[in-house]
């Protein structure tokens, strides 16, 4: 196994407000490795990726492609780990998909011609190809999630961080997404509710509680584990009531 | 709703939407210097003659021109009150004058705003040195405008679908809900502001906004200007004759 | 309900512009530089709140008070050089997208509705504040900004006829 690509170790996350954000989170993801990361809303999921970008800054250790999380290292960090955010429409702020996708490259210091041309090349990647002069708001949530993706691969990370990617999305969506996410290269951190969409992506499975890691395995089992396993049409005599069955 | 028609419009790609932003703001602002600087004295009904200029624009554009006139006239409300105390002054000339040159401003303003989507707009205002920091700041505007009244809208809805349109017995407590609702549209629309801003944090921004797609003016943007700067002019000259 | 174009005369185009782009680019200097990143996204939602905030069925009448009580707060969560800076990015959106308000105008809206409109209210609270209660000092704060919109327009009307 190659070295870890992240590698967090008792991080601690305070809120302004006093709210204890994490307790203590030790994590770590090897490169090309696909986790999801599941929780009760309000355990801290949210919270924690953020450390991964140094938008936040908790006590702790965050180690990104080995590169402490720091002031000096936070624009290439920022290369590095890209983070899909929950609500696409906040992430889509720029006039154009295009000059959306190509923000990142600007601020990474690519001309515009380049800027351009790589944008392009990510939004066909992600299936936007025919979108490129449209403005955010004529996109369909689908749409929009794809541009979002499109925006954050054009910076070349080696970390994918999604949060929430399968919401507001329809099944036929949801599965095209899933087939977009799995045939890429990068790890990835997938936070989800969604059971069915984490099952179908990632190998592992982290559970978060009380700003903490409490379980690290398999998303089934985690998943049976904590009673989050789906609940079967609970209707017609072939799928009787699902309850957890003791085994 | 409102805007989304424009909106709409401006999509278009007829000739006057392939004009370059500057020169269609170009043209605009002198139409309106021109129309708001003749002396309401001068002959106040040959004024009318000056629609025939945005009809012009909104034809080109390919917008629907009794469409644009009706949502020009939102703008008459406001010169109503003036106009009518000005009649009632005796001086029904003037008050023409008046409605009309106010009239007359909304579509062209619309002719422009429909055939400009609000970036390319922003843009020429950019290139012709409005200050970028205003402009952003109308972008997001412009941008969270429609997700945040959306929200405002479900809130509504929410209210309504539990009576909140109840008599006005009530007149206190709805005072209340609204003042509550207006508290948390306010929340959610700072928390918004605010995870746009670290969803630009996380992509690299160091501070500095910039569009790449370029501005050019071809043969069809000179002639626009030529056209839509000695027209109206030449129509000024025609009334001063007339007087 | 702003003053929309060919309302005006020149001469109270060019007072009003002149102290408008006065204003607003003094204000958004200092906007700019109360904190140190680009505060364009915060500006600008909060500018699209004000907008969606007269969806809500208040049952006071609406319109243009919307907008100033809209003013008020934003100069009061953001500060008034931040909340001039928004409420004349409002206005720019107004003109040409809603027909409300003249694009010529824009300078005069600007003058009685983003400076002299967010000003009153916000210093008119600060002053009253000390010695008045709170809800007192938001009536207060609300008068002076109509009487100053008032006082505006009568005077832009008066300058007309004269």
């Amino acid at each position: 196994m190659s070295a870890p690509v992240v590698e967090v170790n008792g991080l601690r996350y305070r809120y302004p407000d006093g709210t204890l954000a994490l307790d203590g989170v030790d994590f770590s993801l090897a490169a090309g490795e696909t986790v999801a990361v599941f929780g009760p809303n309000g355990s801290g999921k949210t919270t924690f990726v953020l450390h991964l970008n140094g938008l936040l800054e908790g006590e702790g250790r965050v180690h990104v492609c080995g590169m402490a999380v720091g002031k000096d290292t936070l624009q290439s960090i920022r290369s590095k780990v890209g983070l899909v955010f929950q609500d696409p429409d906040e992430q889509l702020f720029m006039p154009t998909v295009l000059e959306d996708v190509a923000f990142g490259l600007l601020n990474a210091g690519f001309g515009a011609e380049e800027a351009l041309t790589k944008a392009r090349h990510f939004l066909g990647l992600a299936g936007m190809g025919q979108a490129g002069w449209k403005a955010p708001y004529h996109l369909s949530e689908g749409e929009k999630r794809r541009v979002a993706i499109a925006g954050v691969l054009a910076m070349d990370p080696e970390i994918l961080v999604l949060d929430e990617p399968a919401t507001f999305l329809d099944p036929h969506g949801r599965r095209e997404l899933l087939t977009l996410l799995a045939a890429l290269p990068q790890a990835k951190i997938v936070v989800t509710h969604n059971t069915m969409f984490a099952e179908a992506l990632a190998g592992r499975a982290v559970f978060f509680e009380k700003g903490k890691i409490v379980a690290d395995g398999r998303p089934a089992e985690l998943l049976r584990w904590f009673g989050w396993a789906p609940v079967r049409s609970s209707r017609g005599p072939a799928a009787p009531l699902a309850v957890p069955t003791n085994r | 709703m409102h805007h989304v028609v424009l909106e709409r419009w401006s999509r278009g790609t007829s000739i006057m939407h392939r004009r370059d932003p500057r020169a269609k703001i170009m043209v605009l602002l002198v139409f309106l210097v021109v129309v708001a600087t003749t002396p309401a004295a001068l002959a106040p009904y040959p004024l009318l003659g000056y629609a025939a200029l945005p009809i012009c624009a909104i034809l080109a554009g390919r917008l629907p021109v009794a469409g644009v006139l009706a949502r020009a006239s939102l703008v008459l409300p406001f010169c109503a009150a003036f106009a009518a105390t000005t009649v009632l002054a005796g001086e029904t000339g003037r008050a023409v004058a008046l409605v009309a040159k106010s009239y007359l401003s909304a579509p062209a303003a619309l002719a422009i705003a429909g055939t400009t989507p609000v970036p390319r707009f922003l843009q020429g205002m950019e290139a012709l040195g409005s200050p970028r920091f205003l402009l952003w700041v109308i972008h997001f505007l412009h941008r969270y405008l429609f997700v945040i009244s959306e929200q405002a809208q479900h809130m509504r809805m929410a209210a309504a679908s539990r009576g909140s349109a109840a008599g006005a017995r009530f007149r206190r407590w709805r005072l209340r809900a609204a003042t509550g609702a207006l508290a948390v549209l306010f929340a959610k629309s700072y928390s918004r502001a605010e995870a746009a801003y670290r969803a630009m944090l996380a992509r690299g921004f160091r501070g500095r906004l910039e569009l790449v797609e370029p501005l050019s003016l071809n043969w069809g943007d000179y002639s626009l200007m030529v056209l839509g700067v000695t027209a109206p002019l030449a129509f000024r000259y025609a009334l001063e004759m007339l007087a | 309900m702003h003053i929309p174009d060919g309302f005006l005369s020149p001469g109270v185009y060019i007072a009003t512009g002149a102290a408008s782009a006065a204003g607003v680019f003094w204000m958004a200097r200092k906007a700019q530089a109360e904190v140190e990143n680009s505060r364009a996204p915060l500006l600008g939602v909060m500018g699209a709140f004000v907008f969606a905030a007269q969806m809500i069925n208040f049952p006071v009448g609406a319109g243009t008070t919307g907008h100033l009580l809209g003013g008020a707060l934003l100069a009061f969560a953001l500060g008034p050089a931040s909340a001039v800076v928004s409420m004349t990015a409002i206005l720019a959106i107004q003109a040409p997208i809603f027909q409300d308000g003249g694009v010529l105008a824009h300078s005069a809206n600007v003058f009685n509705m983003a400076l002299a409109g967010v000003l009153a209210g916000y210093e008119a609270r600060w002053f009253a504040s000390a010695a008045l209660n709170r809800a007192l000092a938001g009536v207060v704060g609300l008068a002076a900004v109509l009487g100053v919109v008032l006082l505006f327009a009568w005077v832009a009307s008066g300058r007309r006829r004269a």
